[in-house]
């Protein structure tokens, strides 16, 4: 408990999980906060039933590294949740295409691909070390906070299974996410026998966490519910529109300098003693609270910016013009995807012109791809390809993150490979989404002034169509 | 540009690829270049899917488009102020060798990139079962894994000649 009472632990209340997730299923504000505690649930009852399964001497003297990593698992998080992880800064990041070139002359003008903020997990394994709130008390009780922070980074040197609890398909943040993130939004994939799944947990011959037999539907039935969430909550329209604006006004931040500009800049405020502390939702809700106050100020300069934040504050939907999903059979090539990646942002600047609509109000949003187990990007692990560094090391790791089933000589099969599981007909299925968004500058003054009802905001329905039609016809797609 | 951008771009004055991108075969060659390239060392990372043509990565194509072929169109030239490094020589130099082979195997340069990226993704990254996964060093028994449309491009005579020559190159 003095974990939780430190300042550090307690500024997790004030950052929602699910980011943009409350402007659709409005129930969906829980917080951080709340959500370790329940991974930190989870991972104590899993230490409990492991415990039954092993020598006491091996496990007892784990069980506390382990509910510990689970608490702090998310100690590192930004404001606005993954949302502000991936902004641009201005800073490069040093990147190795560097070194495959060489300048000419003197001259060495090509910029640096731009930066971004450390991982979440970094930064929280680094928190986890250097705040004296959290290490101080860690160390009061003879744990070493660099091992705990490993084990969020899913790097423990010496014990396997640590990572495997706390990075893969069955991980206790998944188990724990899935059924509150159902819970809050009322979407109906929660209903997930996590109980039993729990009490299934074993160890096979080489100490890989796996699963009995008996527990193969309820795993299945696990990854599938997730896979819904994934398209029923955080890839639905209107959120994932929310949250391209909300990237888009979190780089207009870093870009104005009122957010960090540089990954030490991070680190150094997540050293200091306040000024961490008030860097949550809040803190940016403050920003855009006071950009949107002005609105309707004839000022142009910094009028998109007062726009974005307004229309954020006040729900005023970017309205999607073009949508592709990647099929979910595993060899096809949708074209219209490609497209989004090859002519979609060459043709950005030339739409705005043509559509009347500002550059900065066109917005991009992709899934990326996603998969029912992580084991389709990845090759199955050999011991010829664990000896080869690179690619095969990367495997390694991905192959320690799927769900395995326990066989009777004791050793383990990954659940894909059971002839008789349905995820071994379904695991090539893989899920994308690629969205282009317009914010219309006249619908956010429109509503700013004035209330509108929905006849108002037909019309920019309307024109969002158009653009939709206009958009199509400009990339040689058939009408649906 | 930045300098990955301008590493781009000079690959592709090497491999002969037009900075438009405006054919469905120059882009097959560039991805399929790039992935090759990779394992050859190469020490940029794009990350790479199964798609309908083989190995497919929608960074890359994200990348070139939005630096290399917007530079083109606004006829920007920083990559002429830069040369590539001696190693990326190198491995560009064993790629186009790799490709060279096309001639004794009767295909056009562009499906011969397509079926070594094909292999050796298939070898070294596509997931089997763990019961069988064994047997991806043997190409015979590669190539009958290959999705039909791949089987009715390229014979199994084919498929051996892209195994000896990602072999010969110390990739397969």
């Amino acid at each position: 408990m003095e974990i939780v009472d430190t300042p550090t632990f307690q500024r997790l209340r004030r950052i929602k999980q699910l980011a943009m997730a409350s402007q659709v299923y409005p129930g969906a504000d829980h917080s951080r906060f709340v959500h370790s505690l329940g991974v930190f649930s989870i991972m104590s009852r899993l230490v409990t039933r492991l415990n039954q399964l092993a020598s006491k001497e091996v496990l007892v003297a784990d069980q506390e590294k382990l509910r510990l990593a689970a608490l702090l698992h998310d100690i590192g998080h930004y404001p606005y949740s993954h949302l502000m992880e991936h902004v641009k800064l201005p800073s490069p990041k040093g990147e190795a295409a560097s070194t495959a070139i060489e300048p000419k002359g003197t001259a060495d003008h090509g910029s640096e691909t731009p930066g971004e903020y450390p991982a979440h997990e970094d930064l929280g394994a680094w928190i986890i070390k250097q705040r004296k709130d959290v290490s101080g008390v860690l160390e009061g009780y003879g744990f070493d906070p660099e091992e705990i922070g490993s084990t969020i980074l899913g790097k423990h040197g010496g014990k396997g299974y640590y990572n495997q609890l706390a990075t893969s398909s069955l991980d206790v943040d998944r188990l724990d996410y899935l059924l509150r993130d159902a819970h809050y939004t009322g979407v109906p994939f929660g209903g997930v026998d996590i109980e039993y799944i729990l009490r299934s947990i074993s160890f096979d011959r080489e100490q890989n966490i796996c699963l009995d037999p008996k527990c193969t539907a309820s795993a299945e039935h696990f990854l599938l519910s997730r896979w819904y969430n994934y398209q029923a909550v955080v890839y639905q329209k209107t959120v994932m529109g929310m949250e391209a604006l909300s990237r888009q006004l979190l780089q207009e931040l870093v870009n104005r300098q009122e957010l960090p500009q540089t990954q030490e800049e991070i680190y150094r405020l997540a050293d200091s003693d306040g000024g961490f502390l008030t860097f949550d939702d809040q803190f940016v809700d403050s920003k855009i609270r006071a950009l949107a106050a002005d609105v309707l100020t004839s000022d142009p300069v910094g009028a998109p910016l007062r726009a974005m934040a307004y229309a954020l504050l006040n729900r005023v939907k970017p309205r999607c013009v073009f949508e592709a999903y990647e099929e979910p059979r595993p060899h096809s090539n949708s074209t219209e995807v490609e497209l989004f990646d090859r002519q979609v942002p060459a043709n950005l600047d030339s739409w705005a012109d043509k559509f009347d609509v500002p550059r900065r109000f066109w917005l991009m949003a992709d899934s990326q791809t996603r998969s029912l187990e992580e084991v389709r990007r990845y090759g199955s692990l050999t011991d010829e390809m664990a000896d080869k560094e690179g690619v095969a090391s990367e495997l390694s790791q991905a192959a320690k993150k799927v769900i395995r089933i326990k066989k009777p000589d004791g050793n383990s099969r990954f659940l894909v490979d059971e002839p008789t599981s349905l995820l071994n007909q379904l695991w090539e299925s893989k899920f994308r989404v690629v969205r282009v968004y317009v914010l219309f500058p006249e619908e956010v003054r429109m509503v700013a002034g004035s209330f509108v009802g929905r006849q108002g905001r037909l019309r920019f329905k309307r024109r969002a169509q158009q653009i939709q039609a206009g958009i199509s016809g400009d990339l040689g797609l058939a009408e649906h | 540009m930045t300098k990955r951008g301008i590493l781009l771009r000079l690959l592709m004055g090497e491999l002969g690829v037009d900075p438009k991108l405006e054919t469905f075969r120059d882009r097959l060659i560039l991805q399929k270049s790039v992935y090759l390239l990779q394992g050859l060392g190469l020490p940029t990372k794009f990350g790479y899917g199964w798609y309908l043509r083989g190995p497919y990565s929608p960074a890359l194509t994200r990348a070139v488009f939005q630096e290399v072929v917007e530079a083109e169109r606004h006829e920007e030239a920083s990559h002429e102020d830069y040369l590539l490094a001696s190693e990326t020589r190198e491995q560009v130099s064993v790629l186009k060798r790799l490709r060279r082979q096309a001639l004794e195997v009767g295909l056009a340069e562009d499906k011969w990139l397509e079926l070594l990226a094909s292999m050796h993704f298939y070898k070294n990254a596509m997931y089997f079962p763990q019961e069988v996964s064994c047997k991806r060093g043997d190409a015979k028994w590669l190539y009958g894994k290959l999705p039909v449309g791949k089987k009715e491009s390229f014979t199994e005579e084919q498929a051996m000649k892209a195994k000896e020559t990602l072999s010969s190159a110390g990739i397969w």
